[in-house]
């Protein structure tokens, strides 16, 4: 607690015998099974309030899922219900339970999910590594120095949060999100807070190890353009409802740059605004008109 | 070409500090040496260092010394002990909190040293009186700073500890504890403060042993010399205490960058 054991090299006899670090760790927790997702009828009322007004959805494993949305429609509610960190509120019309993993009902916190929140929320007294290892027993500590690695961070992990900047903060997080090899990664628009560019490295960073991993995941985020990067599937939500259900069928790794990104893009965007397109060469003006007779001067 | 040479670099800091009272020591010893004050009054420095030397010499200054440190102690663990347990108690369960709180509140508002003629009734005039005016003196501040450091967690890490299968013992150990700690410290120099004081009413009061009890005799007998050495005495106690404290501090508060060392 306040005393690291490892950080006193005369009481290192008490600690159990770790492994070279420098060698490869060995073979880590078999990654969880990608989990299949099932909603049917999802409500969630705050008093007066209905977030989410009946939501079905099927998420297959494995896939790579973006849910976009103005604030409030419900976006962060739902993978708040779908990590277990809220429950349901009762149905109308008496269905059993909303939310099912792999077709058995969600019981609270579970063990195959993990989220990833706005902020770090890393620890502050705890170093960078025993962040990375929170909830796991201490054997796994080269494992957790091997994930720390993987998000380039490995020589940082004996430092303590408050001097690592936002994006590196970020990344400790997912790197302590993905030693648990969950099966379902939920995330709470993680990039939210960070600059432009370091935004881009953590989407392919995320990418590529969703690729090697193969866990399911629901990304949160208010960027159309990080969607369409990132994900197999769109869904737009507003007001409690899923309004549009976009796949992404473009190959990787993604071309940001080319036409159909670009038309997919604007197609969810259309969709969250609420825009109707308007056919090209309509004859519109650019601001209103007002007849003159219309107009009185005061004098 | 600047400031002078006395304001200058490691002077400022380490040896600057220290110009006040070397040079108030000095005038009082002239002060003294000159006749302008009389040994009554206020005696010089060097008689108080002379009797400081004698006591020293002939054991009573260590023995005195160690009964002080040994009540002091006693009651801080007792009632920081206690506080701190309540504390934490009050903090965790909204249950125990509904159940005490208001009560404990009541009792923080008697002054403590109020209380000193019904705890002679109660105890006698021996070391059990002593010992519960200072486990109640320092209860208070050791509990109050515990329990609002143990609600003052932040929740988001709270959940996120949930949320990564912390849970019971491990959660409290791992993320509510270490959060409270900061206020808890504070609470611990509270209460390290408010010991001495107690300390010295009770031992002016009623004591066989201990600094306050040399210090009364001295008065008796006249030895002002003395009188001012039991003075100096518990203020140093009282320094070394505070830098214990924040010794505590900066160890167990490494990861804040606000208590790092400068």
């Amino acid at each position: 607690m306040f005393v690291n054991l490892s950080e006193f090299e005369f009481l290192q006899f008490l600690e159990p015998r770790r492994a070279d670090p420098a060698a490869e760790p060995p073979a880590a927790a078999p990654a969880q099974p990608a989990v299949r997702v099932a909603l049917r009828g999802l409500h969630k009322h705050y008093g007066e309030r209905h977030v989410l007004k009946g939501l079905d959805l099927d998420i297959a494993p494995g896939e790579f899922v973006a849910v976009v949305g103005r604030s409030g429609c419900g976006k962060s509610t739902l993978l708040r219900l779908l990590a277990g960190l809220e429950a349901p509120s009762a149905q109308p019309g008496g269905a059993d339970e909303a939310v099912r993993f792999d077709a058995a009902a969600q019981a609270g916190a579970d063990e195959r999910v993990r989220i990833m929140f706005q902020d770090a929320r890393l620890l502050p007294w705890k170093r960078v590594l025993d962040n990375v290892a929170i909830g796991m027993p201490p054997r796994v500590r080269v494992q957790a120095a091997a994930v720390l690695r993987q998000v380039g961070l490995g020589e940082r992990g004996g430092e303590w949060p408050a001097a690592l900047s936002g994006g590196q903060k970020q990344r400790v997080a997912l790197a302590r999100a993905l030693l648990h090899r969950p099966g379902l990664l939920l995330l709470d628009e993680p990039l939210g807070a960070l600059d432009a560019l370091t935004r881009l490295d953590m989407q392919q960073l995320i990418e590529d190890l969703w690729q090697r991993d193969g866990f399911t995941a629901v990304l949160v985020t208010h960027d159309v353009h990080e969607a369409v990067a990132l994900a197999d599937r769109i869904l737009v939500i507003e007001e409690g409802r899923v309004v549009l259900d976009q796949r992404v069928a473009l190959a990787r790794p993604r071309n940001r740059g080319s036409a159909p990104f670009a038309a997919l893009e604007a197609r969810v965007l259309d969709a969250v605004l609420k825009r109707r397109r308007e056919p090209p060469g309509a004859d519109r003006p650019l601001a209103p008109v007002i007849p003159i007779g219309h107009l009185r001067l005061a004098v | 070409m600047g400031r002078p040479v006395l304001f200058r670099g490691a002077w400022r800091s380490r040896a600057l500090p220290w110009l006040v009272p070397v040079l108030v020591v000095i005038v009082w010893q002239v002060s003294a040496q000159a006749g302008w004050l009389s040994s009554r009054v206020l005696p010089a420095p060097w008689a108080v260092a002379r009797a400081g030397w004698g006591l020293a010499v002939s054991g009573e200054l260590w023995e005195h010394l160690r009964i002080s440190a040994l009540r002091a102690l006693w009651g801080l663990l007792l009632g920081g002990g206690l506080g701190l347990a309540l504390g934490l108690l009050n903090g965790a369960s909204r249950l125990a909190e509904t159940l005490l709180d208001t009560t404990l509140q009541m009792i923080r508002n008697i002054p403590v040293l109020a209380l000193i003629p019904l705890v002679i009734l109660w105890f006698g005039i021996e070391e059990a009186a002593k010992l519960s005016l200072l486990a109640l003196g320092v209860f208070f501040p050791m509990y109050l700073n515990t329990f609002h450091g143990i609600r003052s967690v932040d929740p988001a890490l709270i959940e996120m500890g949930r949320s990564y299968g912390l849970s019971g013992w491990r959660l409290y150990r791992d993320v509510i504890l270490p959060g409270a700690l900061p206020s808890i410290l504070v609470g611990l120099r509270f209460a390290l403060g408010l010991v001495w004081v107690i300390l010295i009413v009770t031992e002016t009061i009623s004591a066989q042993s201990g600094i306050g009890y040399m210090t009364m005799n001295a008065r008796e007998f006249l030895q002002t010399d003395v009188v001012l050495l039991g003075i100096l005495l518990y203020a140093l106690l009282g320094k070394l205490a505070d830098l214990c404290a924040r010794g505590l501090e900066r160890r167990l508060l490494r990861w804040n960058p606000a208590y790092r060392p400068a």
